[in-house]
């Protein structure tokens, strides 16, 4: 155990590596040059320049990153081309209110999406199972900011029961997050349901059911245990998906959290926020496909850690 | 109890609504916290970093300028009491108003003046506004109260150059010990200190009780940041902010529906211009530059695209700017612009790359597209290109791509003088067109030391009819800045520039 944590500890470095050269060469192709974006539109050359130099942005480009490497692994991210400020300020609480989201519309997606899921499978093609189809669908196809806005109009605008926007206690929370995890939630909810069923038509649950097992039995603790895997395969990849496509949902209710922050960061050219965000969001991603990897042994016994 | 309270404030609301003299009659009512929606939030409130709109306005709460514009846009005494221009041309005295202290309790005097201009002008501050600041040769400090500043050469637009949100005072022993982190913690002289402020969420602040302009009603001041235009209407008409900026022309109607909501409006600073870059074929052709601006129908994109916010004109700097006369636009011609066309030897039109920004401008797409279709009427094909901001202005900077683009220039000064230097000057930073003229360049040098207001207005007047004549470009509109506010809200005031001002504000 202690020597696969070590060894997938250590496959992060070249992960590292690689997404620092690859964030560093395409920040630098694409057009745009970030001492512009920061002297504004109505800058003269000059102002450009002195801009430029205090950016560094005058030095050749191996220094550039061969300087950013160095101050990085001393924990130095350099501060923002836009505000001045530690980059490690700027991400750091933006980086924790995505998470809080992230989390709570996960817990969402993947109660409302398990439950549904399996409710389909056991009663497949009655009322319930059409009707989860039919709300799965939606919720796929419903772009998050409309589904946001509707969610605004109806319980916060009309009802009153939650705020419109920003952070704070829990109500301000629910909205955001049942907009994020709904249609994560139907995703999880069509995968429960087929690999219920398929684990369903198996042998050994008609030998379960032979023997007279009651069905609640049979279900919970012969066939959702093994359609497990493919779900959790599933939550993993949404988990990464809950973390970088929260742009919009951020945007709509106001959640100050590092989708936005990298978006509008990309969109003024500020370098090292743009880095060090990537970055980040590049371990998030190994950590979780690591605690899913962990979470199939769990499950699936058979499966074991090497 | 909460339910009484708000019925309550809604009758209140509503007898005010009714009875505006009677309101006015009991006078402004003292406290309270005003919720304040906006899209973006502030960069920096450290006045020589700050290079953004967003960024002025929410510095310009705490910190404020020597001068102040009325209005008008005609600067008026504020930090500063009174000035006078000696008989050289080049020298100006200014007398300072006493008793004004920033918010750390530093004394705000010359010496404060001083080292505020010497910070900006300092190359290894890196300021991205030193440039304009270099027209000042000398400072010198009088006494106390008492500073004089000279120019290099006789420079008329330089009071309204103090105005802008780059000269806005700040307090010389906050800036010694905090340096480069200044934006944190800010110390101005304004109606407003900062109390607290979370990047991209939160700006709270609260009332100076020693302002030296009198007293300030509102307690705090909440400056919130909710990006989507819609989510911000939405709160304003639930209750939950005050006022809101920049409101989307599509939501406008709504607010209108809405009893106990009313617009703010100010005519803006900003001209949108359809850019055509003047050493690009055909655009090097003043004929086809001028067939482009009969074939496009600015009335048309104004009433129909931007539901009316926005006017018309015929200036290439909008008539807001205090020194700008207001020529009449162009009349919609599709004939006549076929005609020139033909004049110019494109009778079946022309193919062109059209590049708009998206999400920048208000409404920006849309506008695009319209013109693409106005255009289309004259057989002139546009094909649209639409990359991000920074990739726009590059391809803009580097000038062989972009023929023809869509971009909206606005005034950080307030002098229309300053952006005609660096907007029409040949090859001036923000010179898109690439437009050159010896002529006029020479005829813009003689306003900049014309020290009479009347011969420097005349003088103007002349610059704008040449460029009028020249078309360096197609004047589409100028902008409106449409804000929203509770009726319960009273005293905001809108500028051209996009400032808000707050200090006179209080709520029933």
């Amino acid at each position: 155990m202690t020597t696969f944590l070590l060894r997938r500890i250590l496959q992060l470095v070249p992960v590292l590596f690689g997404v620092s050269i690859a964030v560093f060469a395409m920040i630098h192709a694409i057009p745009g040059d970030p001492a512009e974006m920061v002297a504004g539109i109505d800058a003269t050359p000059h102002d450009v320049e002195i801009v430029r130099q205090r950016l560094g942005l005058d030095q050749p480009l191996l220094q550039q990153y061969l300087i950013f490497v160095g101050n990085a692994l001393t924990g130095d991210f350099g501060t923002s081309f836009r505000t001045g400020l530690p980059v490690s300020e700027e991400i750091m609480p933006r980086f924790y209110n995505t998470m809080v989201l992230s989390v709570a519309a996960l817990i969402i997606s993947v109660v409302v999406g398990f439950v549904s899921g399996v409710v389909s499978a056991v009663w497949k093609f009655s009322i319930f199972d059409n009707v989860s189809l039919l709300v799965s669908l939606i919720g796929l196809s419903m772009p998050p900011f409309f589904l946001g806005l509707v969610l605004l109009m109806v319980f916060s605008v009309d009802l009153g029961w939650f705020p419109m926007s920003g952070m704070g206690d829990w109500r301000h929370l629910v909205l955001p997050a049942v907009t994020l995890g709904l249609p994560s939630g139907a995703v999880v909810a069509r995968m429960t349901r087929s690999s219920l069923i398929d684990v369903l038509d198996q042998d050994y649950i008609r030998t379960a059911r032979a023997k007279g097992l009651p069905e609640y039995t049979v279900v919970n603790s012969h066939a959702v245990r093994n359609a497990l895997i493919p779900v959790i395969t599933i939550v993993g990849l949404q988990m990464g998906f809950l973390l970088g496509g929260a742009v919009v949902c951020e945007s709509v209710f106001a959640w100050p959290g590092i989708g936005r922050l990298t978006v509008q960061a990309i969109l003024a050219r500020d370098f090292p926020v743009i880095q060090a965000s990537v970055l980040l969001l590049a371990v998030i991603f190994v950590v979780v496909n690591f605690l899913t990897d962990l979470l199939y042994g769990v499950f699936d016994p058979r499966i074991k850690v090497q | 109890m909460k339910i009484r309270k708000r019925l309550l404030s809604s009758v209140v609301a509503s007898m005010v609504a009714l009875s505006a003299t009677a309101s006015l009659a009991e006078g402004p009512k003292s406290g309270g916290n005003l919720v304040y929606l906006t899209g973006t939030d502030a960069q920096t409130l450290d006045a020589h970093f700050a290079a953004d709109s967003i960024s002025g306005r929410a510095l310009v709460l705490i910190h404020e300028p020597l001068v102040f514009p009325d209005e008008e846009g005609v600067a008026q005494p504020y930090l500063a009491e009174s000035w006078e221009l000696g008989e050289d041309n080049v020298t100006w005295t200014m007398k300072l108003r006493q008793g004004v202290t920033f918010h750390d309790g530093t004394p705000f005097n010359a010496e404060a003046v001083k080292y505020n201009f010497d910070r900006i002008m300092d190359e290894k501050t890196g300021s991205p506004r030193r440039a304009r600041s270099l027209v000042i040769k000398e400072i010198k400090v009088i006494d106390d109260y008492t500073i004089t500043f000279e120019t290099h050469e006789p420079y008329a637009p330089f009071i309204n150059y103090l105005t802008g949100y780059n000269l806005a005072m700040m307090s010389p022993a906050a800036l010694a010990e905090h340096g480069d982190q200044y934006s944190r913690h800010p110390a101005g002289t304004g109606a407003f200190k900062l109390k607290s402020w979370t990047s991209g969420e939160l700006m709270t602040l609260e009332r100076n009780p020693d302002y030296w302009g009198g007293e300030v009603y509102l307690d705090t001041v909440e400056i919130k940041i909710v990006p989507e235009d819609s989510s911000r209407v939405i709160s304003l008409m639930a209750g939950e902010a005050d006022v809101v900026a920049n409101v989307p022309p599509i939501l406008l109607k709504r607010l209108q529906n809405d009893e106990n909501v009313k617009e703010v409006r100010a005519d803006g600073f900003r001209t949108m211009y359809l850019g055509l870059n003047n050493t690009l074929p055909p655009f090097d052709n003043r004929l086809v530059r001028e067939a482009m601006q009969y074939a496009v129908d600015a009335d048309a994109l104004v009433k129909g695209v931007l539901g009316g916010v926005g006017r018309t004109g015929g200036t290439f700097f909008s008539p807001a700017l205090p020194g700008t006369i207001d020529l009449p636009a162009t009349t919609y011609d599709p004939e006549k612009a076929k005609a020139l066309l033909a004049e110019a030897g494109y009778p079946d039109g022309f193919e062109t790359t059209f590049y708009a920004p998206t999400g920048r401008y208000l409404m920006d797409r849309q506008i695009s597209e319209a013109i693409q279709a106005q255009l289309a009427e004259v057989g002139i094909k546009a094909q649209i290109q639409s990359p991000d901001f920074a990739a726009f202005l590059a391809t803009l900077r580097e000038g062989e791509k972009a023929a023809m683009f869509f971009i909206g220039l606005g005034s950080p000064t307030g002098d229309p003088g300053l952006s005609l230097d660096g907007v029409l000057k040949c090859n001036a930073g923000s010179n898109f067109w690439k437009y050159c003229n010896a002529e006029l360049d020479a005829l813009m040098l003689t306003q900049r030391d014309a020290m009479d207001f009347d011969k420097r207005e005349a003088i103007l007047t002349e610059v704008f009819k040449k460029v009028r004549e020249e078309v360096p470009s197609v004047v589409l509109y100028y902008e409106e800045q449409v804000f929203a506010a509770r009726k319960n809200v009273h005293g905001v005031q809108v500028l051209g520039n996009e400032d808000i001002v707050l200090r006179n504000a209080w709520k029933d």
